[in-house]
């Protein structure tokens, strides 16, 4: 080392030391001043503040740069708006606490941050922040004031007053933890009756040990001053819930963790209101979750969110009550379904059961609140504050304790187990009739009838939970979770199925594209090439041991072989009419076998090869045979001849590959260079040229209507898509991860393309999107060559590892129709319909014209089964027509006015419709004039027959009138929306009916005969212009103006999931009979084309088994 | 390939309205920065046994899956969101990794910390106050920056600065790590300063 290097490392030594001990000072707060600092190394300052530079911008990027387990006691340090976080408190299900200083006022606050906002629904955070406001104006001592509400950067928060002190769930925590005796929970003797509240339990209370007393019992409190304490609690939080409630709000989320004690013992409420953002959400971890919901009401916990008002919080306040005396939740399970069935079924034994200290009063108080049933609980909070109030003054309270009968009840309700077997049932009846005579048998009948309901209702809610979970986990792509989750709901025997059209959905989502179907280790040491016959029933392979095999293009079960040899064979390809086939090998040579004797027949020398022969490709006319070589040179050959037409060396190097264009008139070439050419296959003369920037091309193909070019390359993976007809470079697919793309395939539909790499994977490509729609490891080595089956069901790949694989693909869990487009005018699809067998979907467009299309394929049927269609044509929209389909004939009445909605019976046989004057009239068709029903006292958009064809329900502006069809009496008015009804659904059983509004974008549900609300469901972010129930009556389907179906679950009225593929307005929907397929007509993308969209649900196919 | 001309905002807007090639474009330029995410992350939940390249592979076929899932606007939330992405995962890795161990505790825990990214996304959103300049529309975000500025460094002194500055590792670990003398690290993290800074400013 010479001087100048010495000294250089010494520099960098003397620099290091100066960087770690600036950083050191910095970590400790002590950072000296940037310019003072550097004027103490004069000789190091440029230096310096180079290294500086890098460290400071370090520091600032590394937050988001580095994703490891954070230090512990890593402080949150900053200011978030008009406060400075000081430091973390705790962490709850909805996020984090932190301690804050509010700037602008100089006081303390506590901070309660949203987990990221990007991961939230927009209507999410509108509704957080609306709660959060409603929160904000409730002033009570008892409950903790918000004061701010805001986002900054990105992040939700909120402030409120911070509170010294800890919750009740920290509270029990420690009464558990600690190795606490019966004695250690006698609390500090009382000096002053007056200072009961504060002094007594106040938190350190507890870790007094009394050393006298042995700990024999289990601990639970038994002190009556505690008992007098949890009854000061249970009053302050029942004045606070009071209070909230005369205002409309509801906690919806008392528990333990949300019932704050401050140091001077004072009790406080907090987090009013949120709860509901947070479940709907979905953003808190299982075991939070569990947390919350063993303190829920029964009609919170099964969602029956119609059922759930202030009453609520008054079972949570006492399941919270039970807990702080017994010091055991009233409700607990291991998982979400054990503890909603405790909910719905059990009694929580009584208070004093576990603990025999307990008052009578208040475990009579507390089960009072802890009523299933709402209306057996207190009526308001203020009443249950008096009824501890009287406790506690040693005065009787109102609540009764219950009768035999209520006993007896839930005695059975907890033991349903037993009652199931009639043998018991009967021993109970007889039991009962002694005692007390029929009616109480009928009450237990009523009881068992209650039971089996109940149950019914939890399995279908469970299941509606389920869907919601499973669908959020494709979302986020979690695949595994789903099977589990729908697993769970295969009915067993005696059960019933309660499986929709969103499981089988979600069973052929969850199942991925492409799935390994068999394999088999073909060739030593590399398979090259595998390719189909044409008749696509055999695969061929050839690879580096010169033996070419045959397989069953479904099984893999071996052919036959044929010996070659060519040293390696690099490339086979079959005859179009599957008699011969060519091979390429290292020989520099191509031989071309006869397959029915498996002979060679003949052997082709390229002239002036110099290298092995790479690739070769047979024209899909069978007249031309080419074959490109390592030394850059392209032969052609007639066929039929074995003549040598044309040689050529273009100059680029390497040919990697060629295919010809499906009409046999361009070949085009992949090659070292990666100027891809485009040649005349008979000439070899050059017709074009395309060029992949990202080096050696590898791979072409052409998509089989000729209008996409698609070629591989061998760096940065990269797969360009050509649109030929314009000659543009159409999408760049960032293929296999930095190696090169060996293979490309079109299916023979051109939807898809797969393409083999380096990278060991098998790929799939949407085409027109270029979404990757299916990555998996393909081979334990390079992926050589891959190759789409015929049939478009299969993928055949070879690999370095000698092994030729086959792999299903799935079909498309989803299809689009275009069923017309239009140059001038708008056209959509506002009517489908599926056959009964549910092979064919009729469609109706709003210029009259009907279609029919096989369901499976998307193609137009061959025949029309009989299905009458009635559409309204002419512009004027006067005239009706009825035509039955598989003929052409059709029933036409002209009408005097305009025709604004139409309907046809279930059996075909009558037409309602609704003209501008606004009537309604009932046409039997072919029989004459129609009928005029009635008038009607609003414009009607829409009408619909009950499913037993004797009442229609139409639309008069907002609400809408159940009709008999005999006498067009009105049976019954629903009104709740408020603006114009835009659709109309019956459920199949006609219990049910849907309707959509206009502008309160909301779907109400309403129960029939008695016309009364059930669900309003508000959800969708625009109009709703079609509803449509699923044959089982479980699921309900909303389509949107901006193109999205909603599913719901009807007993719940929740949403289970989105499907957005739908590329522009929806105006009507249709489940097939079967219930597994969905489909939606509307527009397309843009308003001039009319669309359906067909979403299949896993077996909707029957005939492929699948 | 990072395109500057197009402005990060305008590319998410773009691939947003799901223009052709626009999300590969997007998320491509994302490439070095999942990189240094997955290699801190295998670093700390799986002590380095894990080639971060699968991971990133992942992420990215999940972030092109479920891009239209996305509802933020700017850079910031993108790389939270792809973050997470890739912290589930690590999460999955790991859980399949730790299988038969996964009843330790302390692993779950460290599991549950590094899905927990809320807190922490609190903390690492909130620059220091001081001096944090209102950064341009156009600008991307620093942690990007650094990531593919550490790109373009050589290995050793890319590997350097991830030890030292990123994972925060004393020198003697470093040193073990990288099978060098202390001495011999400590220079090369100079060196590796003094080469960072013209990168970083290219970026900016």
């Amino acid at each position: 080392m010479n001087e100048r290097s010495v000294s250089a490392v010494n520099r960098e030594a003397r620099l290091a030391e100066i960087l770690d001990a600036y950083l050191a000072a910095q970590e400790n707060g002590a950072a000296p001043d940037m310019d003072e600092f550097l004027a103490c190394y004069p000789d190091l300052a440029g230096e310096l503040q180079e290294c500086l530079a890098s460290l400071t911008f370090i520091r600032r990027a590394r937050k988001l740069a580095v994703a490891g387990a954070p230090h512990e006691g890593e402080p949150a340090r900053g200011v978030l708006g008009d406060f400075r976080i000081l430091r973390e408190i705790g962490k709850g299900g909805m996020g984090v606490v932190y301690e804050a200083e509010q700037l602008s006022l100089c006081r303390r606050v506590a901070l309660k941050v949203l987990p990221f906002a990007a991961t939230m629904n927009p209507r999410h955070l509108q509704r957080f922040h609306n709660e959060a406001r409603a929160a904000a104006c409730l002033h009570h001592p008892h409950i903790v004031p918000v004061y701010f509400v805001g986002c900054e950067r990105g992040v939700h928060f909120y402030a409120m007053q911070f509170i010294d002190g800890q919750s009740l769930e920290g509270f029990l925590r420690r009464l558990h933890d600690t190795a606490a005796t019966a004695a250690t929970l006698v609390a500090a003797p009382v000096r002053n009756r007056d200072q009961l509240r504060p002094l007594s339990v106040a938190p350190d209370a507890m870790t007094v040990v009394d050393s006298r007393a042995k700990a024999t019992t289990p601990a639970v409190p038994q002190d009556a001053a505690y008992f007098r304490q949890v009854a000061e609690w249970g009053i302050a939080a029942a004045e606070a819930l009071e209070h909230a409630h005369s205002l409309g709000i509801v906690h919806r989320d008392i528990k333990p963790g949300n019932l704050l004690i401050d140091a001077v013992g004072r009790l406080w409420v907090t987090d009013f209101g949120l709860a509901r953002t947070v479940n709907d959400s979905r953003l808190t971890l299982t075991g939070d979750l569990l947390g919350t919901l063993r303190y829920m009401s029964p009609e919170q916990a099964l969602a029956k969110h119609g059922l759930v008002d202030h009453r609520t919080d008054i079972y949570s306040l006492g399941a919270t009550l039970y807990e702080l005396l017994t010091l055991r939740p009233a409700i607990d399970g291991l998982d979400r379904e054990e503890v909603l069935k405790k909910i719905a079924f059990e009694e929580a034994a009584g208070a004093r059961q576990l603990n025999r200290a307990v008052p009578v009063e208040l475990e009579t108080i507390v089960s009072k609140a802890m009523s299933k049933e709402p209306a057996e609980r207190y009526a308001t909070a203020k009443e249950m504050a008096e009824d501890l109030r009287r406790f506690l003054d040693h005065k009787p309270i109102r609540a009764r304790r219950l009768s035999l009968l209520q006993r007896m009840r839930k005695w059975a309700q907890r033991n349903t187990a037993v009652i199931w077997t009639a043998a018991a049932f009967l021993m109970l009846a007889a039991a009962v009739l002694a005692a007390g005579g029929l009616w109480h048998v009928l009450q237990i009948q009523a009881t068992l009838a209650e039971v089996r309901q109940r149950e019914r209702e939890i399995r279908q809610h469970l299941y509606a939970q389920d869907i919601m979970v499973a669908w959020q986990a494709l979302r986020e792509g979690e695949q595994e979770r789903i099977r589990g989750l729908l697993d769970r709901h295969v009915p067993e025997a005696g059960q019933e199925d309660l499986r929709g059209f969103e499981w089988y959905y979600l069973q052929r989502r969850s199942r991925g594209l492409l799935h390994e179907a068999a394999r088999v280790t073909a060739h030593e040491g590399g398979a090259y090439c595998v390719t189909y016959s044409p008749d696509g029933r055999t695969l061929a392979s050839a690879g580096k041991d010169a033996v070419i095999r045959f397989w069953d293009a479904r099984t893999l079960h071996p052919r036959g072989e044929l010996h070659s040899g060519q040293g390696e064979v690099n490339e086979v390809a079959f005859t179009p009419d599957g008699k011969s086939l060519a091979s390429a090998g290292d020989d520099r040579t191509v031989w071309l076998w006869d397959l029915p004797t498996a002979r060679q027949r003949a052997i082709l020398r390229p002239k002036g090869c110099r290298d092995e022969l790479s690739t070769l490709a047979i024209s899909p006319d069978g007249k031309v045979l080419a074959a490109g070589g390592k030394d850059g040179g392209i032969w052609s050959w007639d066929l039929a001849s074995g003549k040598l037409q044309a040689a050529r060396n273009p100059g680029g190097g390497w040919i990697f590959y060629l295919t010809f264009a499906p009409d046999s008139r361009l070949l085009a070439i992949a090659n070292h260079d990666g100027r891809g050419v485009l040649l005349d296959p008979i000439t070899l003369r050059e017709r074009g040229q395309f060029q992949h920037p990202h080096g050696p091309m590898h791979c072409v193909a052409f998509s089989h209507d000729n209008r996409t070019l698609a070629a591989g390359s061998a760096r940065g993976g990269r797969i360009l898509l050509w649109d030929l007809t314009e000659r543009v470079q159409r999408i760049d697919l960032s293929g296999h991860e930095s190696s090169a793309t060996r293979s490309l395939s079109f299916s023979p539909d051109d939807t898809l393309l797969v393409s083999g790499g380096d990278d060991w994977r098998v790929r799939l490509w949407d085409v027109r999107s270029g979404d990757l729609r299916a990555s998996i490891q393909g081979h334990a080595g390079r992926v050589w060559s891959t190759a789409f089956a015929p049939d478009g069901e299969g993928v055949a790949s070879a690999g370095q590892d000698g092994d030729v694989k086959l792999w299903h693909v799935h079909g498309d869990d989803r299809r689009t129709i275009r069923v017309a487009s239009a140059a001038e005018k708008e056209v959509a699809v506002d009517w489908v319909t599926f056959a009964p067998d549910g092979q064919t979907l009729f469609t109706r467009t709003t210029n009259g014209e009907p279609g029919c299309w096989n369901t499976l394929s998307g193609r137009r049927a061959a025949l029309a089964p009989a299905c009458r269609l009635v559409t309204v044509a002419g512009d004027d929209k006067r005239d009706l027509r009825v035509q039955v389909l598989s003929d052409a004939a059709a029933q036409v009445y002209r009408h005097a006015r305009p025709i604004s909605a139409v309907a046809i019976s279930p059996d075909g046989e009558r037409v309602a419709f609704a003209d501008d004057s606004p009537t309604v009239w009932l046409w039997e068709v072919g029989a004459g004039q129609p009928r005029e029903l009635s008038r009607l006292s609003g414009v009607c958009k829409c009408l619909a027959f009950a499913p037993d064809g004797r009442t229609i329900a139409v639309a008069a502006a907002a609400r809408v009138l159940l009709l008999d069809i005999v006498q067009g009496q009105s049976l019954a008015v629903l009104s709740g929306h408020s603006k114009v009804v835009l659709s109309i659904a019956f459920s199949p059983d006609g219990r049910l009916l849907a309707t959509s509004g206009r502008e309160d974008n909301t779907v109400r549900i309403w129960e029939l005969p008695s016309g009364r609300e059930r669900y309003c469901l508000w959800k969708h972010r625009t109009m709703v212009h079609a509803v449509a129930f699923s044959p089982d009556g479980r699921t309900l389907a909303s389509g949107t103006k901006a193109g999205e179906v909603i599913l719901w679950d009807v007993a719940g009225g929740q949403e289970l999931m989105r499907l957005e593929d739908h590329g522009g307005e929806i105006l009507t929907l249709a489940f097939s009979p079967n219930g597994k397929i969905l489909a939606a007509g509307g527009h397309g993308t843009d308003a001039k084309s009319a669309e359906v969209t067909l979403w299949y649900g896993d077996e909707a196919r029957p005939d492929l088994g699948l | 390939m990072m395109d500057n001309r197009v402005g990060i905002n305008d590319l998410i807007r773009q691939a947003c309205r799901h223009e052709p090639g626009a999300l590969g474009r997007l998320l491509e330029s994302y490439r070095h920065y999942l990189k240094l995410l997955a290699r801190t992350g295998i670093d700390a939940s799986l002590q380095g046994k894990a080639d971060p390249s699968d991971l990133v592979q992942e992420t990215f076929l999940k972030a092109h899956q479920y891009f239209g899932q996305f509802r933020g606007r700017s850079e910031a939330e993108l790389i939270v969101w792809l973050w997470r992405i890739l912290a589930r995962n690590l999460a999955d890795l790991t859980r399949r990794y730790y299988r038969t161990e996964s009843r330790r505790a302390s692993r779950e825990r460290s599991l549950e910390q590094l899905l927990d990214t809320s807190s922490q996304t609190l903390n690492h959103l909130l620059a220091d106050a001081a001096g944090a300049p209102h950064v341009s529309v156009q600008r991307r975000e620093l942690s990007v920056v650094l990531a593919n500025a550490l790109a373009e460094l050589s290995g050793e002194h890319r590997e350097v600065i991830i030890l030292r500055s990123l994972e925060e590792r004393a020198w003697p670990e470093v040193a073990r790590r990288m099978e060098r003398s202390i001495g011999a690290v400590r220079m090369l993290w100079v060196r590796a300063l003094k080469r960072l800074r013209p990168l970083i400013e290219n970026q900016l």
